[in-house]
């Protein structure tokens, strides 16, 4: 059990460093990941999604299951964040971060330990969905309406947004059938392939040890809720509603994976505190990568 | 649909994909020189380390293969230069050499495993290590006697780019791992294949992203003929040295696409930097993306691949 675990997740977790190590000896400096940033956000996670929702079979014994455990995992972690940040008596724009980094977690960590762990063919879709609408959905709409903006901006700025465009088109060419046209999604697979390992890289190259700099009670609490808290209400949600082995541990991941790096994204949009945001992610990143092998073994084993 | 051709549907997708993705300005022109930066420093070193590393080349005709491949070019450079007396403008000259000269092999990487199988793949990713340096010296020679300077190009910076190319610092690590039965398995070859599976979908995406239509109307009559020189008489080429050497089934299928693949779009930034006819070379690397996909299927079938 140990050695399967370690030999997902050492991989995985290396090329984050491995992403971190390119930025900061200057072999690929912070201005040049601009560009690699935009390909994630707009091309090549969308494209993740669309294909990984598109090819989904909804209709499989466990998936309505795996979503119902993922809406409350979900709905349960916005709720945590906004008590939290009520108990730490937070700014409206603190919240906000604490409520997405709590809420939306990362999704292609995820996939990529799942899919290490249980092959490349993981009904992880189920899981997914839920979590990226109502995640993102919770953080825009909090950095949105932190920053006055209405909930006409963040309607807005969901309705263009192209990981939520990626899962509303994947859900429509699933239920067309689209994804019997090999013309179609051949080239988004192949697209989707590198997906995976340019996000974590990415994801590496945008740590922010800077950012931990201050404000430690909203950065523990955010440490505190994505790698501790979430996890085990994940699990304990896979073992309510009957959920064992592989799609127990599914769930686990998920409640353990770090913030997901597009919240940064999302607060410097709305100019919603993306510094805090940034601490927040990187100390989740390493919070998990402690807490995630143990949180997985423990969703194996039960 | 045979095999290649199945291969090649997505490959053109994606390379189209990053042209609308340029053109319409959802990723930018100027956002994608960090995107070609990570796949060539690092994930294209890292896709040809896990294959080279991890391929059997027991029973591949790898020598005849390899001395094929490497002569192929210096045929090509040959033939290229045969032309210098019809063509009096010096940076073009280099531009036809180059468009001659070099290829693109990310493109046939992408197409190697599910065309022509593993031991495709592998007789692929071979072809780097020596052919890289060589065209880049051959080229660069050739830029510094007919290219367009003020000052003397700085030969010391090209050595040292050449000799730290981490395209073929990437094929070495793989051979000496290979070799040695080294990083074969485990944490460093596990981690190598899923940096590596990024780099296809990356660089297809940078080709289409550079391909400029407009340079189509840069100097026809020699971009028609560095064109034909690179479509047509370089898998001629390939196809007569792979005869003559003995290589055959898929080993010849391979070399053959090898001669048949486009222009490499690192040409044009050696032509800008060097003095060459830029926007010549941008017309050639934009004609020979387009019209590879005819040429490969054709010269692979007459291959019989």
């Amino acid at each position: 059990m140990s050695m399967l675990i370690a030999s997902a997740f050492a991989p995985v977790f290396a090329m984050i460093a491995l992403g971190w190590g390119v930025r900061a000896s200057g072999l690929m400096g912070r201005d040049l990941w601009g560009g690699v940033n935009a390909l994630n956000h707009r091309v090549l996670l969308p494209a993740f999604l669309f294909v990984l929702i598109a090819r989904a079979e909804f209709g499989e014994a466990g998936a309505a299951t795996l979503a119902g455990a993922s809406t409350l995992g979900s709905l349960i972690m916005i709720a945590l964040g906004f008590a939290a940040a009520r108990l730490l008596r937070l700014k409206a724009a603190e919240t906000a971060g604490l409520v997405a980094v709590a809420a939306l977690w990362n999704l292609v960590l995820t996939m990529a330990l799942a899919q290490r762990l249980f092959g490349p063919d993981t009904a992880g879709a189920a899981v997914v969905l839920p979590g990226v609408l109502l995640g993102a959905g919770a953080a825009v709409a909090g950095f949105a309406i932190s920053q006055g903006a209405g909930p006409q901006a963040a309607l807005m700025r969901m309705a263009r947004d192209p990981v939520l465009i990626a899962c509303v088109a994947g859900v429509a060419a699933n239920v067309a059938g689209l994804a019997r046209l090999p013309a179609l999604l051949t080239p988004l697979e192949l697209t989707a392939a590198g997906s995976m390992a340019v996000i974590l890289l990415a994801m590496g190259a945008g740590l922010d040890f800077a950012a931990l700099k201050g404000r430690l009670r909203a950065l523990a609490a955010a440490a505190l809720l994505r790698s501790l808290i979430s996890p085990a209400i994940y699990l304990g949600l896979a073992l309510g509603f009957g959920l064992r082995g592989e799609e127990a541990a599914l769930l686990a991941l998920a409640g353990g994976a770090p913030a997901a790096a597009v919240t940064y994204a999302f607060a410097a949009d709305f100019k919603c505190e993306p510094g805090l945001v940034a601490g927040m992610i990187t100390l989740t990143v390493l919070t998990s990568a402690l807490t995630l092998p143990l949180v997985t073994a423990l969703a194996l084993m039960v | 649909m045979n095999a290649l051709t199945a291969a090649l549907i997505p490959v053109f997708g994606v390379i189209m994909l990053g042209w609308v993705l340029r053109r319409s300005n959802l990723v930018r022109a100027e956002l994608w020189g960090g995107i070609n930066r990570l796949s060539y420093q690092a994930l294209l070193p890292a896709l040809l380390f896990s294959t080279i590393a991890t391929a059997d080349y027991d029973g591949l005709p790898a020598g005849p293969f390899l001395i094929a491949v490497t002569l192929g070019f210096v045929v090509m450079a040959i033939v290229s230069m045969a032309f210098k007396p019809l063509i009096h403008d010096g940076p073009a000259f280099t531009s036809l050499f180059q468009g001659g000269v070099r290829w693109n092999g990310f493109v046939l990487l992408a197409l190697a495993a599910p065309a022509f199988g593993a031991e495709g793949a592998a007789l692929a990713a071979l072809v780097f290590a020596p052919t890289v340096p060589l065209i880049n010296v051959m080229c660069v020679a050739v830029l510094s006697i007919w290219g367009a300077h003020d000052e003397p190009p700085d030969f010391a910076r090209v050595a040292r780019r050449i000799a730290a190319n981490p395209l073929i610092l990437g094929c070495l690590a793989g051979l000496a791992a290979n070799v040695s039965g080294v990083f074969q398995d485990g944490f460093i070859a596990d981690t190598a294949a899923l940096v590596g599976r990024a780099a296809l979908p990356l660089i297809l995406l940078t080709i289409g992203a550079g391909l400029d239509f407009s340079a189509l109307r840069a100097r026809p009559g020699i971009l028609t003929l560095a064109v034909a020189l690179k479509l047509i008489a370089a898998p001629l080429a390939f196809y007569a040295l792979g005869l003559a050497f003995g290589v055959e089934g898929v080993a010849l299928a391979v070399l053959v696409a090898v001669g048949a693949t486009p222009g490499a779009a690192a040409s044009y930034v050696l032509a800008s930097e060097m003095g060459g006819d830029a926007r010549l070379m941008a017309g050639h690397v934009t004609a020979t993306t387009l019209l590879a996909f005819i040429a490969m299927p054709f010269w692979v079938w007459m291959a019989g691949g």
